[in-house]
């Protein structure tokens, strides 16, 4: 699904954020990438959903060359990925359905269906009871599980979640981490960005990088 | 199709939504360029009720030739060939001295004054009519005529309808100046509107694209912003210039009765209005559009 070859990304003035990685994740697959801050974790899943293009090497995405896709095809391409942002990324000046309804609206849902899936994802995350609430009434967790209804709203077949439990302790971080492997089983390809290696379960394949390499 | 169907609905709920979270400010910015455009707009109808006025004027004057009473009969005879093969010469009438006396004495009731008189102190005259109503072709007559001997005077009372023409003639191109740099001015405060929104709205734009939003998606709700606010500033316009005209006519017309002329003032037709709201709601988009174009799409 996902295929990595000698990708290598380097910013104008500053150092190589990725070099020479090559890397390959199958359809249904779930990989946890572990490494420190700065490793280059978040770099690798901008350039799985094209948020960031290489600066050497190609990345592959169903066989389509994401280096080499022209800016109009980019959306089109983001709206089959879910995306789990680090600082959640939430519109405060929308509630909480709201906020998960942007990524169906974006996609063209009818506003009958997409309020149905709205409400389908946020009864998933536990949080259906709060669909009035604005975002900043949200606790941390709850904010995180917010970002992952939105990014499971429109069922993608690939979810990219980058540090999904950076910032919560261990019971809500097993809450999140247990979502994702939810969505991973109904055959949801997941990939999750973790600078913490206990989020790692000994089931799911882990990807270590270091320094921009992968080890 | 359905999905850009879907996309246009979902802009025009957040259009609305847009306004409903700062309604005031809106339609204060509304009123601002309905205003505006009522100025031009009466200009405008003023500048039209002066067109027809003009229009309303004979538009073949006569010019008047004053024969010299010392002439002799080969000058008199001259000018008479010289008047038949005037340009564009539609009439000619002669009122010989003998005539204009005896109209004058009638008229002025002047009786037996007038033949105590030592001579006849009127000339011969000629009153002739254009077949057009031509500033330059009157000139061109009266330089002609001047410089005849039989000539003491040309008059022309056809210059000054001319003039008048001109004026308003001049009126109009001010008037569509004003309404270029008008239009101007509601594109850049439109613009304006739209790009301090942008702004305001940057970390929805952003998270927007990240989950596969195009640029006509993130443009649309803006575009149809600026629509909407030159849609109901032409229709404040339009409002405005109906409660003007229902002002002011009665009281034109009761100024004008007296002078035996018709309203100067003339509310527009429907489809003027129409086209006038139309106008001013593409000049929204437009607005919209210029900033769209330099805040998202560079």
């Amino acid at each position: 699904m996902i295929r990595f070859e000698e990708v290598s990304k380097h910013y104008s003035g500053g150092k190589d954020i990725l070099q020479g990685v090559n890397l390959s994740l199958e359809q249904g697959e779930m990989v946890v990438v572990t490494g420190q801050s700065g490793a280059g974790k978040t770099t690798l899943l901008k350039l799985m959903a094209a948020l960031e293009r290489p600066s050497h090497g190609s990345v592959w995405l169903n066989e389509q060359n994401i280096g080499h896709l022209r800016r109009s095809a980019v959306p089109w391409l983001r709206r089959n990925i879910g995306f789990v942002f680090q600082d959640h990324r939430l519109l405060f000046d929308r509630d909480v359905l709201g906020n998960v309804l942007l990524p169906l609206e974006v996609a063209g849902f009818g506003r009958k269906d997409a309020l149905a899936r709205a409400r389908a994802a946020l009864d998933k995350v536990g949080l259906l009871d709060r669909e009035k609430s604005r975002p900043i009434a949200l606790s941390g967790g709850e904010q995180q599980r917010l970002c992952i209804a939105r990014a499971v709203a429109t069922r993608p077949p690939l979810i990219l979640a980058d540090e999904p439990t950076g910032n919560l302790d261990r019971e809500y971080a097993n809450s999140i981490l247990d979502m994702l492997i939810n969505f991973n089983r109904q055959g949801t390809t997941v990939v999750i960005a973790s600078h913490d290696a206990d989020t790692v379960t000994t089931k799911h394949r882990t990807v270590r990088i270091h320094r921009g390499k992968l080890t | 199709m359905k999905a850009w169907w879907v996309h246009v609905q979902y802009a025009w709920r957040t259009v609305f939504r847009r306004w409903a979270e700062a309604p005031f400010g809106h339609a204060l910015t509304v009123l601002g360029l309905g205003v505006s455009l009522i100025l031009l707009a009466v200009l405008f109808m003023v500048l039209m009720g002066a067109q027809r006025a003009v229009d309303g004027l004979p538009a073949q004057g006569a010019v008047l030739v004053y024969a010299n009473p010392h002439a002799s009969d080969a000058d008199r005879q001259q000018l008479s060939a010289q008047i038949d093969v005037l340009p564009k010469l539609a009439h000619k009438q002669f009122i010989s001295r003998a005539a204009a006396l005896s109209e004058l004495t009638q008229k002025l009731s002047l009786g037996e004054m007038a033949h105590q008189l030592p001579d006849n102190p009127l000339p011969d005259t000629w009153v002739l009519t254009p077949s057009v109503l031509d500033v330059t072709l009157i000139q061109q007559w009266t330089q002609t005529l001047t410089a005849l001997p039989a000539v003491m005077l040309v008059q022309s009372d056809t210059v000054w309808v001319g003039q008048l023409r001109a004026l308003v003639n001049t009126g109009r191109h001010i008037v569509l100046l004003l309404a270029g740099l008008l239009a101007l001015g509601l594109v850049s405060i439109l613009g304006l509107a739209v790009r301090l929104q942008i702004v305001a709205r940057l970390p929805e734009i952003d998270v927007s694209r990240m989950i596969g939003a195009t640029d006509h998606f993130i443009a649309r709700p803006f575009l149809y912003f600026g629509l909407l606010e030159g849609l109901l500033a032409g229709l404040v316009a339009v409002f405005g210039v109906w409660l003007l005209t229902v002002d002011l006519l009665p009281r034109l017309d009761v100024l004008l009765r007296y002078e035996g002329q018709t309203s100067l003032i003339v509310l527009p037709s429907l489809q003027t209005q129409a086209a006038f709201v139309l106008a001013s709601a593409l000049l929204g988009w437009l607005g919209a559009w210029l900033a769209v174009r330099q805040a998202l799409w560079r």
